[in-house]
This record gives structure tokens, C-alpha cells and sequence, in this order.
């Protein structure tokens, strides 16, 4: 097959030389909508059938997720999505406070953090120690409950806000022409696919931590869930990441032609490197916010 | 400054931005701007950009790049947007054998750009009144007669260049559609290697380039 591709080849470089007959065949050119589908607005959409309420949103981020990625760059709507989006996040990142706090007291376990300066100076062993703690309703009743379920939910979403503008400052870098409020809504609507995954992982999780009740399973299996439960937000966050991923990629028809093919892979690797960044700081965050709460 | 003095601060500028937004935007029901005052004391650094955004009618400023303007541009975006889907469909970008093409298909396609620019450069200057074809003015004396007729032959070697610089751009673009079609090709019909398919790339490049060299010369 190569050899017979690259004789193909010698062929064409031969045939390009002889000048003929290439008219015809552009005039035959298909049109294609790529370009038409970058351009087109929500005006441009079938409205009745777009429906941009918070569920709306959520069957858009399922199904539709083209259609999304063109309406979240109308700058019309995205006064409207914003806030639609962060809703989207906080009832995700609530119902996660609530499974996880679900599957520790049924556990009868409760996480006790350690101060990060503890452990920088060697006094304490392990940030996380996993305690039992007997009474299924003492944690909802002492506000553990809605301590954990705010630290996550602020942590997650608060950190967007941190590196929200090293991700603008990255697209400008990349050359690509987009507004602040461009980045802001983007990022959010990645931070509404992740608790949009969450949600949808949660049910699995929890038949998993019912299934270590039930069963009684060893210690060490035991604490493997509950570290599992505490980072599954980074593990859905992971579709959060590429949604973003491919938005931006998306975002790159709006640089010039002639530089769109170098500055794309530059942006794609910038996109990531902020994801990385991303991850990194919002452990410590909500590390830090439950911590302090919890005190 | 501790976690307090921090947490103060942030708790002010949000309580300014929750103000500032709910002066603003009195759009959606009750509830909906409830939300987001109470979202925007919380998260203010998401609802800054909101609320910094020009208030001027909204031209959004993520649109595409210009868009082709005639019928040339018209084919050379179109061809490009081919070669785009194909290349993205080999995951070019990410194979570092197949990088050192990708600039080249750059260069190309900027030769492709500037070849229509020649051309439509020639047609605005053959387009002028003065210089339409017409019947040769009859001229009064010989030496007037000799400058009409070579008036008009160079006319004709402009019209001549101009044919041949568009006839050698339509070639290099119908190369650059087989070209997307080998790709697509040798994607379904086997594996190829990056480095066979970099002597592919290369290979077909160089022809094109040579086209878009003629033409230029």
C-alpha cells in the first residue's frame, strides 16, 4: 500500500506541472458550513427548540454540546448563561457534599483534617485521618455536613475564579480574540459539565459505599473509597477539562488564516497547562476552606 | 494579612459587585436576580467581567476572521478548510514527524493568498477605462500608430500573465484537494507511518510549489 501511495505521489507532483482541466473541478466545489457554523449566532438557531433554562442547559451539555459551544459565544447570552452555569455547578457540587456526607455516616467514619503548617513541620502524619465517629446524625446535626458540602462547592468554583485570569492571558498569548467575560463563561460552562458528570457518577459511587458497608469490607479497602469520594470532583472534573479543551480549540477560527494552524496546537497546550494549573490549586482550596471551617 | 482580614476584604468588593450588579441588570424574575446577587457577593471575580463589559451595542468580538470577499478567496478558504479536517483527522499536530510539513502547508497556503491578490491586483488595473479592450484607435501618423499597437500588445501580455497566474493558483488548489483525498485515503486504506506520510506531504508540497513558483516568476 506505502509504495503504491507514494508512486501516487510522484505521480500527482508530475501532473501538477501540466496546466489543464483544474477549472472544472473547482467549480464543482461542495460548500461546505464550517466557517458558516463559527459565524452563526443564536439568532441563527432554531430558538423554540433551544431551551436555555438550567435544565435546558444541562440536556444542551449532554447532547448538544456544539450547539452550546456556539450560543456561549453570542455575547447577548452570556449575561443570561453565566449565572445559569454557576447554578449548574453549585447543585452538582451540593449533591456530591451530600452522597459523600451520606456514605461517611453511614460509615460511621468522619474525615479529621490536620493543619497544612502541622504537616510541613512533621507534627502530624497525614492531612486526612479517617476517624469513626458512632451516631449517624451527630455530623448533619454540627454543621460537618454543610462544612464539607461548602468547601467543595465554594472551593471548586472559587478557584475558577482565581485562575480565571491566567486562562485570559493565555488566550491572548495563543491570539485569540476574546473578551474577558468570553473566558469567564467558558470556564464556567466547563465547571457545569464536570458537577453535570459528577451528578452522573455520584449513583455509582454511593453503590459503592453502600456495597463497603453492607459487605464489610477491610480497612484498607475501606479508606480507599473514601479517598476515591473525596477526589471523584477531580475525576469528573476531567470531562470539565475537555469540554474547555474543545472549546477553545474552537475558538481558534477567529485568528488569521495564515497563523490559525501553529497558534491552535500553541493554545490546545496552553488550555492544558491551565488545567494543570487548575488542579493544582483547587485541592489547596478547598483543602484550606474546609479546614478553617471545620475548626 | 490573615484569613480574616483576607476573608473581610473579599466580603467588601463582593458586596460591591452584588451592589453594582443588581443597579445594572434588572433583567429575569425575582428569584433568577436574587441568584445572582447572592452568587456575586460569593464568586464576584466571575461576575466582574459581567459587569466590565462595554455597554454599547454588542458586536461580538470572537467572530471569525474575515470572511472570504470573492469568489477566489471564496475556493482558496474552502480548500484550506478541506486540508484542515484532513490534517486534524491524522492528528497532525501531534506527531513531531509530521510538524515540519505543517509549516510548509502554511507557507503554501500564504502563496496560495498572495497569488489571488496578484490576480485581483491585475484585474482592478485590466478593469480601468483606459485599458478595455477595444478597437484600436485609428492613428493620424505612423509613429502614433506603431505606440497604439504595442499599447495593445501589452495589454495582451497582461491579460496573458494574469490568465496564467489564476490558471496556476487553480492548479495548485486542485493539487491540494488530491492532496486531501490521499490523506483521507491513506487513512482508510491501511496505517501509514508518520514518516510515510511526511514523503507524502512533502512530495506533494514540493509540486505545488513549484506550481506557485512558475507563476510567480
Amino acid at each position: 500500500m506505502t509504495s503504491n501511495t507514494l508512486s501516487n505521489s510522484e505521480r500527482f507532483v508530475s501532473q501538477l506541472s501540466q496546466t489543464s482541466i483544474r477549472q472544472a473541478t473547482l467549480d464543482d466545489l461542495p460548500v461546505l458550513e464550517v466557517d458558516n457554523l463559527a459565524t452563526s449566532t443564536a439568532d441563527d438557531l432554531d430558538e423554540g427548540s433551544t431551551n436555555l433554562s438550567v435544565l435546558g442547559l444541562v440536556e444542551l451539555i449532554l447532547k448538544r454540546r456544539d450547539t452550546l459551544d456556539r450560543l456561549i459565544r453570542d455575547p447577548n447570552l452570556q449575561p443570561i448563561l453565566l449565572p445559569r452555569f454557576l447554578a449548574i455547578s453549585l447543585i452538582g457540587f451540593v449533591f456530591f457534599g451530600v452522597a459523600m456526607s451520606l456514605v461517611l455516616t453511614s460509615s460511621h467514619v468522619w474525615p479529621e483534617l490536620a493543619s497544612i503548617t502541622h504537616k510541613l513541620r512533621g507534627t502530624t502524619d497525614s492531612l486526612v485521618t479517617f476517624r469513626s465517629a458512632p451516631g449517624m446524625a451527630n455530623h448533619w446535626r454540627d454543621g460537618s455536613v454543610l462544612k464539607l458540602t461548602a468547601a467543595y462547592a465554594f472551593g471548586l468554583i472559587a478557584a475558577t475564579g482565581v485562575c480565571l485570569p491566567s486562562l485570559y492571558f493565555y488566550g491572548l498569548l495563543a491570539g485569540v480574540r476574546m473578551s474577558l467575560l468570553d473566558v469567564a463563561v467558558q470556564a464556567l460552562k466547563s465547571k457545569a459539565t464536570s458537577a453535570v458528570a459528577l451528578v452522573g457518577i455520584l449513583p455509582i459511587y454511593a453503590a459503592v459505599g453502600m456495597g463497603i458497608v453492607i459487605f464489610e469490607a477491610p480497612e484498607s479497602v475501606r479508606i480507599g473509597a473514601y479517598w476515591l469520594g473525596l477526589i471523584l470532583p477531580f475525576i469528573a472534573g476531567l470531562w470539565g477539562t475537555t469540554s474547555l479543551y474543545h472549546s477553545f480549540a474552537k475558538m481558534c477560527d477567529t485568528l488569521p488564516l495564515e497563523r490559525r494552524w501553529q497558534r491552535t496546537c500553541f493554545l490546545r497546550r496552553l488550555v492544558a497547562s491551565w488545567a494543570a494549573c487548575y488542579t493544582a490549586v483547587s485541592p489547596v482550596m478547598i483543602y484550606t476552606l474546609w479546614e478553617r471551617l471545620a475548626r | 494579612m490573615n484569613a480574616s482580614i483576607t476573608a473581610i476584604f473579599y466580603g467588601l468588593v463582593g458586596a460591591g459587585v452584588a451592589v453594582a450588579l443588581f443597579l445594572s441588570d434588572s433583567t429575569g424574575s425575582r428569584y433568577e436576580r436574587s441568584f445572582r446577587v447572592l452568587t456575586a457577593f460569593l464568586f464576584w471575580p466571575l461576575y466582574l467581567p459581567l459587569l466590565l463589559r462595554p455597554t454599547g451595542p454588542s458586536v461580538p468580538i470572537t467572530q471569525p476572521s474575515a470572511a472570504p470577499s470573492d469568489e477566489l478567496a471564496a475556493q482558496i478558504a474552502q480548500v484550506e478548510t478541506e486540508l484542515g479536517r484532513a490534517l486534524q483527522s491524522l492528528n497532525v499536530e501531534q506527531d513531531s514527524a509530521l510538524r515540519p510539513e505543517l509549516d510548509r502547508i502554511s507557507a503554501l497556503q500564504t502563496e496560495c493568498r498572495m497569488q489571488a491578490e496578484r490576480v485581483r491586483e491585475l484585474d482592478r488595473l485590466l478593469a480601468q477605462p483606459a485599458f478595455v479592450e477595444s478597437a484600436p484607435v485609428s492613428s493620424e501618423t505612423e509613429r502614433a500608430a506603431q505606440c497604439e499597437q504595442s499599447r495593445q500588445q501589452n495589454l495582451s501580455r497582461l491579460r496573458a500573465i494574469r490568465q496564467t497566474i489564476h490558471q496556476n493558483l487553480l492548479d495548485t488548489l486542485a493539487g491540494i484537494r488530491e492532496l486531501v483525498t490521499r490523506i483521507h485515503l491513506a487513512k482508510y486504506t491501511g496505517n501509514p507511518t508518520a514518516s510515510e506520510l511526511s514523503a507524502q506531504l512533502a512530495a506533494a508540497i514540493a509540486g505545488m510549489s513549484e506550481v506557485s513558483a512558475v507563476s510567480s516568476d
